[in-house]
């Protein structure tokens, strides 16, 4: 039997972009840069490949069987990237030490993860995101949050919410409660699933301590600034006011902007890399199912390579807001060019002369590589093209085209 | 804004489905006299009947917003959603079941396991440190100990009658099941009040219920 090949097909999790798909995913990085580069950030690139190293940490969160992995020609373990913070924050610790602070980077780039099969989940995904490196306190998380609304308006997104919690409010709870490392870490998988019933059963072993009771009302400590009062009421200790200081004075921070209705408070927003430690947020948008945006402070990593700076940013997922514009229709269909251009036979470069003129006034121009007028005609016809014109010896002759359909075309 | 969609499991979990949406006050009529149709209003809402695990590929993806299914399911096939309420109805448990008056823990061999759900089987042993071949089955897991074909089966079992009649017995229990209610991520957010209202009624039938 014959080795069966898979020449037609792409791999499961990835895909070809044409035309619509195509141009709404560049238009989405294109506003997303354009607002970047705007607030100061500069964008850096890095490599497809990077050794495994940068991503095995505890704090990452990113076990083995989800990434694409390879060996280099030493054997070593190598990865295609699947996150972008944690080789940003190689290089802010490494080629970028010594810059002034704070470094303001941004990228977009795709990340790899193995995603089980037939579950409609890619496997490929484009990411553009932020990445405040050297700043701590509310003036940059500040910065962050408004960035990362204005990326969502951007967009084209006719309605979105933005939830924020705090790590250090939901840590400062776990690190009290009176249980194991396992049960610990089960639990904050119980309260970002927002698992009531699951939870309670887990935490009727935790006994019954101001922390315990606190945990057991997180998921549903998600409102406005009322939520941060609750929640000061819960649990008094000192380590949980600062956070709810920050949140409170953020939140006021946000709703002068005009965003009521659009940022929440989610004290339960827990992320899964455990590398966060202040503030974090996730954002949503109409007719998406999925998480669109997600970030928050992260202020351990950089030290974890060596430099310790205090951190934030986000990410957005490209993919996610370029099918929520084609679906609105708002991406620009593939375009058929304004002018066809023939050369006759002896002014071929005459022609192609004769269309980057036209290139110059702006319009877009093919080149007709048929072999008669007549042809050319037809093709025009068929194509969509408005306008063929013949270069001849001494003449240009412009013949409007009448589309195949029908009606002039434009 | 298209209506909130609600994703049911068919079968096991229809009936009591339904009792609950009528003690909510909700119009079941199309529920219940099902034609072809595939998309159903129930009061302001809309309803799809799937098969269990669909249920939950519907929330994932955000095709429907709040979803009715098993634990079982969710143990097996779940990632990603709020897992918000238990049901309190389709209650049975994941059991590790065998011949009658064998002792399945003992001799060195590695034992063969037939399963519907391979995942739950696989975590279950795990947590054991025990090393198992595990066989994926899709129908009547019970044939496999009867055949031959293993040693033991990891299912769901409610009363323990279809055990008892082929001699088999439970040797151990996994988890507990019920029914639960799942929710989209992006819907909890983007359409709160909505879903929070729905949940509130859902609790008091719920209790109503029992």
């Amino acid at each position: 039997m014959a080795i069966r090949r898979y020449e037609r097909v792409v791999p499961e999790g990835t895909r070809d972009l044409l035309f619509e798909e195509c141009a709404a995913r560049r238009e989405v990085e294109s506003r997303l840069s354009s607002l970047f580069k705007a607030r100061g950030y500069n964008r850096v690139i890095t490599p497809t490949l990077e050794f495994f190293d940068v991503f095995d940490r505890e704090s990452a969160g990113m076990p083995l069987e989800t990434l694409y992995n390879v060996t280099d020609a030493r054997g070593r373990l190598m990865v295609l990237r699947p996150d972008n913070t944690l080789p940003i924050a190689r290089i802010a610790a490494t080629r970028l030490r010594g810059e002034a602070i704070p470094l303001r980077l941004f990228y977009t780039q795709n990340v790899f993860r193995r995603n089980p099969g037939l579950t409609g989940r890619r496997d490929e995904t484009a990411q553009s995101g932020i990445e405040l490196i050297g700043a701590s306190g509310l003036r940059a998380d500040l910065e962050i949050l408004t960035t990362a609304v204005d990326a969502l308006e951007q967009c084209g997104a006719p309605d979105f919410r933005i939830e924020i919690g705090h790590a250090g409010f939901s840590g400062a709870l776990f690190q009290a409660l009176e249980v194991d490392e396992k049960l610990r870490n089960e639990i904050a998988l119980l309260i970002e699933m927002k698992n009531y019933a699951a939870l309670n059963d887990a935490l009727d072993q935790a006994g019954d301590t101001a922390a315990a009771r606190a945990v057991r009302r997180l998921p549903r400590l998600f409102g406005g600034e009322e939520v941060l009062e609750e929640a000061a009421a819960l649990y008094g200790e000192p380590e949980a006011q600062g956070p709810l200081d920050d949140l409170r004075r953020l939140y006021r921070l946000l709703m002068q902007l005009g965003l009521q209705g659009k940022i929440h408070i989610d004290l339960g927003l827990v992320h899964r890399g455990n590398y966060y430690t202040g503030v974090v947020f996730r954002g949503y948008i109409e007719g998406s199912g999925v998480t669109v945006l997600s970030g928050g402070r992260y202020d351990g990593l950089l030290g974890e390579f060596g430099l310790p700076l205090p951190a934030t940013g986000f990410g957005v997922e490209v993919d996610a807001l370029a099918a929520a514009m084609c679906a609105r229709g708002d991406a620009a269909p593939p375009k058929a060019a304004d002018v066809l251009v023939f050369g006759q036979d002896g002014c071929e470069v005459r022609a192609l002369s004769y269309a980057r003129a036209l290139n110059q006034q702006g319009l877009v121009c093919e080149n007709c590589v048929l072999d008669s007028a007549g042809a050319a005609r037809d093709y025009a016809a068929r194509k969509g093209i408005g306008r063929l014109d013949i270069v001849k010896e001494e003449s240009v002759e412009i013949i409007p085209i009448v589309h195949a359909k029908g009606g002039a075309a434009k | 804004m298209r209506p909130i969609r609600i994703a049911l499991t068919k079968g096991r979990l229809e009936k009591m489905s339904v009792q609950l949406f009528t003690k909510m006050g909700l119009d079941c009529t199309a529920l219940i006299e099902k034609g072809r149709k595939l998309i159903l209003p129930v009061g302001p809402y809309e309803a799809v009947l799937a098969k269990a695990a669909d249920v939950i590929t519907y929330i994932e993806h955000g095709v429907c917003d709040v979803g009715i299914v098993g634990k079982d399911t969710i143990v097996e096939n779940g990632t990603s959603f709020y897992e918000v309420m238990d049901l309190g109805f389709g209650c049975c448990r994941f059991a590790l079941a065998g011949p009658e008056g064998q002792n399945f823990f003992g001799g060195h061999n590695v034992k063969r396991i037939a399963t519907k759900y391979p995942k739950v089987a696989r975590a279950y042993f795990e947590s054991k440190g025990m090393d198992v071949q595990i066989i994926k089955i899709e129908g009547s897991v019970e044939l496999a100990p009867l055949l031959g074909l293993s040693d033991a089966i990891v299912d769901i079992v409610e009363t323990g009658t279809t055990l008892r009649e082929n001699g088999l017995e439970v040797i151990e229990e996994i988890m507990p099941v019920s029914a639960r209610v799942i929710v989209n991520m992006a819907s909890m957010k983007l359409r709160r009040e909505e879903i929070e209202t729905f949940l509130a009624q859902m609790e008091q039938a719920k209790e109503a219920l029992q």
